[in-house]
């Protein structure tokens, strides 16, 4: 195993043994959750620009000795090709996401590893001891055991880097599972988050926008633009679309809303007319109803078929002729064959969000219908909307250990 | 403007904590000694003011990284080890300062320095620590608010404000080493390190991206302008009073004495009260700035949002600063002056290679792609390090003579 900080800065000499000058970088290609070294950046001196060599044409590559095997009079210029990455311009001491550890640090320092007579990257370091080492100071580090994170669970976070992983399909943010998406995305500077978002595609990120912490979501999607925005909102589910697209200023929201397909579009509008302190301003309108003669082998796969996005949505509500609710079906009790359907539990379009934790504490229930005045079923409100909300009220700016423990609970 | 106001802050806090305790002596003492005279160096080093701190924003918001940690990013980890370490001694030394005016401002009041200083360092402390970075920001903010206290005191003074403004336009300089000298120090304390190195670091914490920088920049103008506005009713206040009865002046809380029988007992009040919320202001954001760069540096970068746990570094960095300035401040027999003196030297030398460094990434287009430094954004930062450097090079060859 060689660090890139104890070769950077050594002579380099030719095949005659004369001293080319000293390396200054090392060029690297993206490969499947590998990155490989392709080239030598040489500098002859503090001037000059530097000599590209390419591993091909490099003999021995130690921490004592790096030779080329060409002489130094036939050194031209390799042609570097333009998208690879530069360890030390692009990744020492650059801002990396740890995928696995769900932190932000900076890199101390590149492991490189030789085998079948190729090099490659396979971590960085972090923490104390490489930047005691690099500051000369090894008798420390010696004593600080050293951090590293393997390459393939490294997102580079600068520049450059941060566009090449992303275009690259084995890298970490593609495998990435929605609440490490969030953490990320939360973690990231806006800019950078939304290039994420756009690269892991609309179904994905709509999921990370939506465990967003609060205010988080809005700076997002106008960080996106309305055009990529658009379809991310359009996968969200509605009330989830209806809370980010809240934060987000009214000119945004309407340039996003007119990218969005029509009817989906006037349904958030309608969403968006509820004021947000009131269960309607809460609710998703995404809620299946039945009626109240239909079989219960027609709702059960009914259910099956158009799976609700979240479970405290898959309840059924029995309305009838009107559209008034008669009635709620759990999918435990469609599971067990019961016949009856349970009293349902509604709650005024109006009413405030109180009422509707208040109701969700009385009773063992995972939704909630919202009746406009006629008494008309016009959405729903799942226990999850409530925690968010109250999540929102009691803490506010301390979201971050909240999301920490929710990604470490569904990591573990 | 519901869109600017989510904006506002950086620009703000940055400013007016430059209006410190130090600022405040340096403007007071200017006032005292010149007259309106000297007025002018306010206009520049406000102009300054403006043109570094929107260099910090925007390199804060098109980067999403502070500048501790864009300076080891680019320039190796050896400059940023050996900036932070200035960096450190100098904003240790400045945040004694801070707390040091906590107590010359509450001991006109009467109240003990070993009950005000350690009361203002559990409260900066207990709002950093327990609330987040909104509850922060908007207290911060409301702090601020006190400097309106100084354009009343100005406004008390009932002063000549022809003089005023012909001093603020027309550049005179008396060519004796006093005037040099505090020509230099209002300069050097207007632009800080700690400021430049806040701004940036927060407008990242903040998480505003290229598409805010237009309003950022109303902030950022917004937030300088301010502070050379109160520096300006500080000169006007002292010169209308002081400097007119030939009265003589240390420090800032002697300015408010003095001021009692000349300007009335609520001019002085207020003077002091200014003080106060100065130091205050500037003891939270001192720390606070420390902390970004700290973390920065050593590649941990912490937020006002991220509890203990997750970013331990952080805050024992604000923790630590806070409890030194706070042991040397009331240690007995701490040489106090010398440690301000010296501090106040450190910020200068430290001040130059800094925004020679924030030139150097501000024009790097590879970082800052369209938002790099133009040819006027370098020749104006080239000619107003070139003054820095001729204004620091008098410090020390003047404070040499001696």
């Amino acid at each position: 195993m060689l660090a890139l900080t104890d070769c950077i800065g050594r002579a380099v000499s030719d095949a005659d043994g004369i001293r080319v000058g000293r390396l200054s970088d090392v060029g690297v290609r993206l490969e499947d959750a590998a990155a490989v070294v392709t080239s030598l950046h040489v500098r002859r001196s503090r001037r000059a620009p530097a000599v590209v060599v390419s591993w091909a044409r490099v003999a021995a590559f130690e921490t004592t000795d790096i030779t080329l095997s060409a002489r130094c009079d036939a050194l031209g210029q390799d042609p570097s090709p333009p998208d690879d990455l530069r360890l030390v311009r692009d990744v020492l001491d650059a801002q990396i996401v740890d995928v696995a550890g769900a932190r932000v640090v900076r890199v101390g320092d590149v492991d490189l590893d030789r085998r079948d007579g190729a090099l490659r990257v396979v971590a960085v370091e972090v923490g104390w001891a490489a930047l005691l080492r690099r500051l000369g100071l090894r008798r420390l580090a010696d004593r600080v055991s050293p951090e590293s994170i393997a390459w393939q669970d490294v997102h580079l976070a600068s520049g450059r880097a941060h566009a090449l992983l992303l275009s690259t399909p084995s890298a970490a943010v593609h495998r990435m599972r929605r609440a490490e998406l969030t953490h990320l995305v939360a973690e990231l500077p806006s800019t950078r988050s939304a290039e994420v978002l756009r690269a892991v595609g609309p179904e994905r990120a709509a999921a990370a926008i939506s465990g967003a912490r609060p205010g988080a979501s809005g700076r997002l999607l106008e960080t996106l633009g309305p055009q990529d925005a658009a379809p991310i909102v359009a996968a969200m589910r509605a009330d989830d679309a209806v809370a980010a697209l809240r934060e987000v200023d009214p000119e945004t929201r309407r340039l996003v809303l007119d990218e969005v397909a029509s009817a989906r579009a006037s349904e958030l509008r309608r969403l968006l007319g509820h004021p947000p302190g009131s269960a309607a301003g809460l609710m998703s309108s995404d809620v299946f109803r039945a009626g109240s003669d239909e079989p219960l082998d027609a709702v059960r796969a009914r259910l099956t078929a158009s799976r609700p996005r979240l479970e405290g949505l898959a309840t059924v509500f029995v309305v009838d002729g009107a559209g008034r609710p008669v009635g709620t079906f759990t999918p435990l009790m469609l599971l067990a064959g019961d016949a009856r359907p349970a009293p349902a539990l509604t709650v005024r379009a109006d009413a405030p969000v109180q009422a509707v934790v208040d109701l969700f504490a009385m009773h063992d229930v995972l939704a909630v219908a919202v009746v406009d005045a006629m008494g008309r079923v016009i959405g729903a409100v799942a226990v999850d909307d409530v925690l968010e909300e109250l999540l929102a009220e009691r803490l506010p700016g301390r979201h971050g250990a909240w999301f920490a423990a929710t990604r470490r609970r569904h990591a573990a | 403007m519901a869109a600017l106001a989510a904006v506002v802050g950086p620009g703000m806090l940055a400013g007016l904590s430059d209006d410190d305790p130090a600022g405040i002596t340096t403007y007071s003492i200017l006032g005292a000694e010149h007259g309106y005279r000297l007025l002018w160096v306010l206009a520049v080093s406000t102009a300054a003011l403006v043109l570094f701190h929107e260099l910090g924003a925007r390199m804060g918001c098109v980067t999403g990284q502070g500048l501790a940690g864009l300076v080891r990013e680019r320039y190796g980890v050896r400059w940023a080890a050996v900036g932070l370490a200035c960096l450190l001694v100098a904003n240790i030394g400045t945040t004694c300062a801070e707390f040091a005016g906590v107590a010359a401002a509450l001991e006109l009041a009467g109240v003990s320095r070993y009950v005000s200083v350690p009361l203002a360092a559990a409260a900066v402390s207990a709002l950093v620590l327990r609330g987040g970075f909104h509850r922060v920001e908007r207290v911060l903010l409301a702090v601020s608010g006190v400097f309106v206290a100084y354009i009343a005191a100005g406004l008390l003074a009932s002063p000549d404000w022809g003089a005023a403004a012909r001093g603020l336009v027309v550049p005179s300089l008396p060519l004796d080493r006093e005037a040099v000298l505090l020509t230099a120090a209002t300069v050097g304390t207007t632009l800080a390190p700690w400021g430049l190195a806040f701004i940036q670091s927060y407008v990242a914490d903040k998480r505003l991206t290229p598409k805010d920088l237009s309003l950022e920049r109303v902030d950022v103008v917004t937030g300088a302008v301010m502070t050379g506005v109160i520096g300006f009713f500080i000169v006007v206040a002292c010169a209308a009073t002081l400097h007119r009865q030939g009265r003589s002046i240390h420090d800032a809380a002697d300015a408010a004495r003095a001021l009692e029988p000349l300007a009335g007992g609520l001019a002085a009040t207020l003077f002091g009260a200014g003080l106060l919320g100065a130091a205050l202001l500037a003891a939270s954001i001192l720390p606070l700035s420390t902390a970004y760069s700290v973390t920065e540096a050593l590649g941990v970068e912490g937020r006002l949002d991220d509890p203990w746990r997750e970013a331990r570094v952080f805050y024992a960095t604000y923790g630590v600063i806070v409890v030194t300035a706070v042991v040397i401040v009331l240690l007995p027999g701490a040489p106090l002056v010398g440690i301000l003196y010296l501090t106040q030297a450190l910020n200068a030398v430290l001040l130059l290679p800094l925004l020679v460094f924030i030139r150097g990434l501000a024009r790097d287009r590879e970082l800052m792609g369209v938002h790099a430094l133009g040819r006027a954004g370098r020749a104006a930062t080239a000619v107003a390090i070139a003054a820095l450097a001729v204004c620091v090079a008098a410090l020390a060859v003047l404070s040499l003579w001696r």
